[in-house]
């Protein structure tokens, strides 16, 4: 199935069962803005709220005689993999509070589909693409900006988002190291002063998944992430990192 | 640092040649002072004799870890990180002699470095060194040596700590047994042992499911002794006494009496039984005889076209009472399956026929009872008038075949009146349904002790039931055939004119039940046994055929019968009023609609199906490029350009 009727019956099935309306989120707008669209590993789909959940059901029902795999991940998001493409669907992760934070910030009524946006990891992460692939949207304001700065940065204070999900402290160096993004000196500072959270509630498997990807994508920028985060306690004995490891650097 | 002094390095010795490819690899990608701390730590691992990867990485474990470890093994507020480097140092010197490969060869390793420079360590370390027999630690020794050793002799072992509580997992299964009917077993036990150290929880897992498998009983061990149950001590076991063992022990008087009451109960369960089973054997008796007589040319005179019928019904009757079921039953089943019989025959018009195993069943009140069952229809009595007249016309039926009325008993001819010759059949029908009255007559008095209260048996008899009647055939009589074809519809149609969606169910729900039993094929097997008894099984080979048939076309029918009832079940709304208003049948047309309604989305949907299996046949001959990720088609796609919309930036710090 090509992409464009994958997302074309996606866009019916969510008419016919009344759900909101799909977008493309995460990798695939921002990968286009920065002209990377062969490092697409698979397609975010998110509709803001709940009904995203429904959409996952009723698309993988609608293709399952294809073959491939439905799923649904501890997180909450469901994928599917067809032909070879994962469709991954939104957990529809909301951060406590969001919704209070969002008002006091000024804005009145936050939409679901804003508080899902501003609840995700980076700025340059909460890019939403119609399923036309003709139009992509900055509702938070911050992510095509960072995008040209080549910034990473989090959505809502830093402390926020990283406490939230400890996952994405690994996930900074990863992103950095695969998109040569330079980070925000609040996050540094944050991990800089809180290091131990980059291990609170992740499997050391995690970590040096992340660590091994990024260390593939960019050696020196992972090398030189970690010297500034002084995050070298954390780092286990992987392959291209080992001869980094010194005692001076633990 | 440039190539030609790392050159210098390798050559004066310092740095061993790993170490050398390593840095070389760095020149001018790393920081000046990275490199210069890189070439202090690889002279530090040359001289300690790294010089692979694994090594490293070894060494690098042990840096990592053993500050925790000495964390846990030394007295409290003990400064040992200036000696680290030279416990990491020892560590990896030794580890042939104490591995780190697991945790516990770790610590062993650690507290080993700790004691040779000679920090404290705590006093529960050393109680627990100290309390180690030196046997056992030779053991140790020698096994980490690679020596193999025997267990220690002369040791009981008591020294040796459990490793986990076991009375802390008793009270943990016992919290979950009572969550579990709550959360859930599995939501149950990940709480109760939520913040348990993994390793802890796994080896509990085990454990619990070892006993709840009862594999602690899984080997017998051998029973020299039973008791008995007034707790004596006996060297056989129970099922090899043939009697009951008299008790000196005076038991409680209520024991007793339960004791009495349930042989009691046995016994009038058995009585039952047995009296039934004298009664089914009073009435095949009855049975074979009047099959005797209707098979005979008495008996076809009398049944004309409907002998063949007749016989069949009988037969059929004789082999339900034979082949009802002996344990649960009541006397009145064998009654009810030949009413059953003669309603059958009445439903068919055979009026003659229904008399017949009235009589069998010696029921003289059904005369009314069958006009009732005809409601405004002929009277019974008039239709035999009309059937003798038209049996007259008939040249094999004789003028003189007896009915109801001539079976009478005549009026005694102290009366004045003479008494008609009566012909030999007549006297042959009554002295038969004489014999039959006579025979009766005391079994089926109401009153009679036979009539079991079995309330205590499970009486599922009843459900048995006949199958259903042929359709009617025409009758040979001198009457208008228009008149008995309307009739028999009339028949039909008031018998249908109430029926509802429930009835259907329940019919087919029975009709399910009986090809579930595979009667017939049952049937055919007993028929092949007896052949084979009597020699004469391998000159009939099409009984196996028939038997294979009848099991196919059994399977068959039962499928499509559960189909359509489980269909009809789906569409049929539950409400349970209508299950006390089965006279209503207006279910008929909304189910009727539904089933609509299922077909059409069925069809809508192996529509798509093969619309979706035609799209993939084509995309086969299409080349497609292989996708990983997203795909290349996918990034042409995605390459066409976008236009960006960006919102206001909303201050969130």
């Amino acid at each position: 199935m090509k992409l464009t009727e994958i997302l074309n019956l996606l866009v019916e099935l969510s008419k016919e069962h009344n759900t909101s309306t799909p977008y493309i989120t995460g990798g695939v707008p921002r990968d286009k803005l920065l002209g990377r669209l062969s490092d697409i590993e698979d397609i975010d789909i998110t509709t803001g709220d709940s009904t995203v959940h429904d959409l996952a059901r009723v698309f993988w029902e609608a293709v399952r005689e294809q073959g491939g795999d439905y799923k649904v991940l501890p997180d909450g998001h469901a994928h599917v993999v067809i032909e070879g493409m994962k469709i991954d669907f939104s957990s529809n992760y909301r951060a406590p509070g969001i919704k209070e934070y969002l008002q006091k910030a000024g804005i009145k009524d936050p939409s679901e589909i804003m508080m899902e946006l501003y609840s995700r990891d980076f700025t340059v992460n909460s890019l939403l693409m119609t399923m036309d692939l003709k139009t992509i949207k900055d509702i938070t304001g911050l992510g095509v900006n960072d995008i040209k700065r080549k910034l990473i940065r989090t959505n809502l204070p830093a402390k926020i988002t990283l406490t939230n999900n400890t996952k994405r402290v690994a996930r900074v160096i990863y992103l950095a190291a695969k998109l040569g993004f330079s980070v925000d000196d609040e996050i540094k500072k944050f991990i800089i002063s809180n290091p131990d959270i980059i291990k609170k509630d992740v499997k050391p498997k995690f970590l040096e998944d992340q660590f091994a990807k990024a260390a593939k994508y960019d050696e020196d920028k992972t090398v030189e992430l970690i010297d500034e985060l002084k995050l070298w306690s954390y780092v286990h004995p992987i392959e291209p990192l080992v001869p980094y490891m010194m005692k001076g650097r633990l | 640092m440039n190539q030609e002094q790392i050159q210098q390095l390798y050559e004066s010795g310092e740095i061993n040649e790993y170490f050398y490819n390593q840095i070389l690899r760095k020149i001018g990608l790393l920081p000046e002072n990275v490199i210069e701390s890189y070439i202090d730590e690889a002279r530090d691992m040359s001289a300690l004799g790294i010089d692979n990867a694994e090594d490293q990485k070894i060494f690098f474990y042990i840096l990592l870890h053993t500050d925790d470890i000495l964390k846990c093994i030394l007295e409290e507020k003990t400064h040992f990180y200036q000696f680290l480097p030279q416990i990491s140092d020892i560590i990896f010197k030794n580890r042939k002699e104490y591995p780190i490969d697991t945790m516990m060869n770790f610590y062993m390793a650690v507290t080993n470095a700790a004691e040779q420079i000679g920090l404290p360590l705590k006093k529960s370390i050393i109680n627990e060194l100290q309390q180690m027999p030196e046997e056992i630690q030779q053991c140790i020794r020698d096994k980490q040596a690679g020596i193999k050793v025997a267990y220690p002799q002369g040791w009981g072992g008591d020294n040796i700590k459990k490793p986990y509580d076991i009375k802390k997992w008793m009270r943990a299964t016992r919290d979950i047994y009572m969550m579990a009917e709550d959360l859930g077993y599995q939501d149950a036990f990940e709480h109760v042992t939520e913040n348990w150290d993994k390793m802890e929880q796994q080896d509990y897992k085990h454990w619990l499911s070892f006993y709840q498998e009862n594999a602690h009983n899984k080997y017998k061990k051998a029973q020299k002794v039973y008791t008995n149950d007034y707790g004596y001590v006996l060297p056989i076991s129970h099922d090899n006494l043939k009697g009951a063992l008299p008790s000196p022990i005076k038991q409680p008087k209520d024991k007793f009496k339960e004791e009495e009451r349930k042989i009691r109960e046995r016994q009038d369960v058995n009585d039952a039984r047995e009296r039934i089973e004298t009664q089914r054997s009073k009435i095949i008796s009855r049975l074979n005889s009047a099959e005797k007589l209707l098979s005979s040319l008495d008996g076809q005179l009398f049944a004309g076209d409907n002998q063949e019928r007749m016989l069949e019904l009988l037969q059929d009757l004789k082999r339900r009472v034979q082949t009802a079921n002996k344990l649960r039953a009541q006397s009145s089943l064998f009654e009810d399956f030949i009413y059953r019989t003669a309603n059958y025959c009445l439903a068919e018009g055979n009026k003659r026929g229904a008399k017949f195993f009235y009589k069998i069943a010696q029921e003289k009140d059904n005369l009314e009872s069958a006009k009732d069952l005809l409601g405004d229809g002929p009277d019974l009595e008039g239709d035999l008038e009309g059937a003798m007249e038209g049996a007259s016309d008939m040249p094999e039926m004789p003028d003189d075949i007896p009915m109801e009325d001539e079976l009478v008993v005549p009026e005694e001819p102290g009366k004045g009146e003479v008494e008609p010759e009566k012909t030999e059949t007549q006297k042959a029908f009554e002295e038969f349904f004489s014999r039959l009255e006579s025979g009766v007559h005391n079994d089926f008095d109401k009153d009679d002790e036979l009539y079991v209260d079995d309330s205590f048996l499970f009486s599922t008899a009843q459900q048995a039931q006949a199958p259903p009647p042929k359709p009617v055939e025409p009758i040979e009589v001198a009457e208008d055939p228009k008149d008995s074809h309307n009739k028999g519809t009339e028949a039909i149609e008031r018998a249908l004119s109430s029926v509802n969606i429930y009835d259907l169910i329940n019919h087919l729900e029975y009709l399910s039940a009986i090809f579930k039993r595979r009667e017939l094929s049952r049937q055919l097997a007993i028929a092949d046994l007896m052949m084979d008894r009597l020699g004469i099984g391998s000159y009939f080979p099409s009984l196996g055929e028939a038997s294979r048939s009848a099991l196919d076309s059994n399977q068959y029918i039962s499928t499509r019968v559960e189909e359509i009832l489980s269909k009809i079940r789906g569409t049929v709304a539950q409400d349970t009023d209508e299950l006390f208003e089965p006279e209503q049948s207006a279910g008929a047309n909304e189910l009727g609609e539904a089933l609509e309604k299922e077909q059409e989305k069925e069809e809508a949907a192996k529509e798509r199906r093969k619309k979706m299996r035609e799209q993939k046949e084509e995309a086969k001959f299409t080349k497609e490029p292989p996708v990983g990720g997203a795909g290349e088609q996918a990034t042409q796609e995605l390459a066409q350009p976008a236009q960006v919309e960006q919102g206001k930036p909303i201050p969130t710090r």
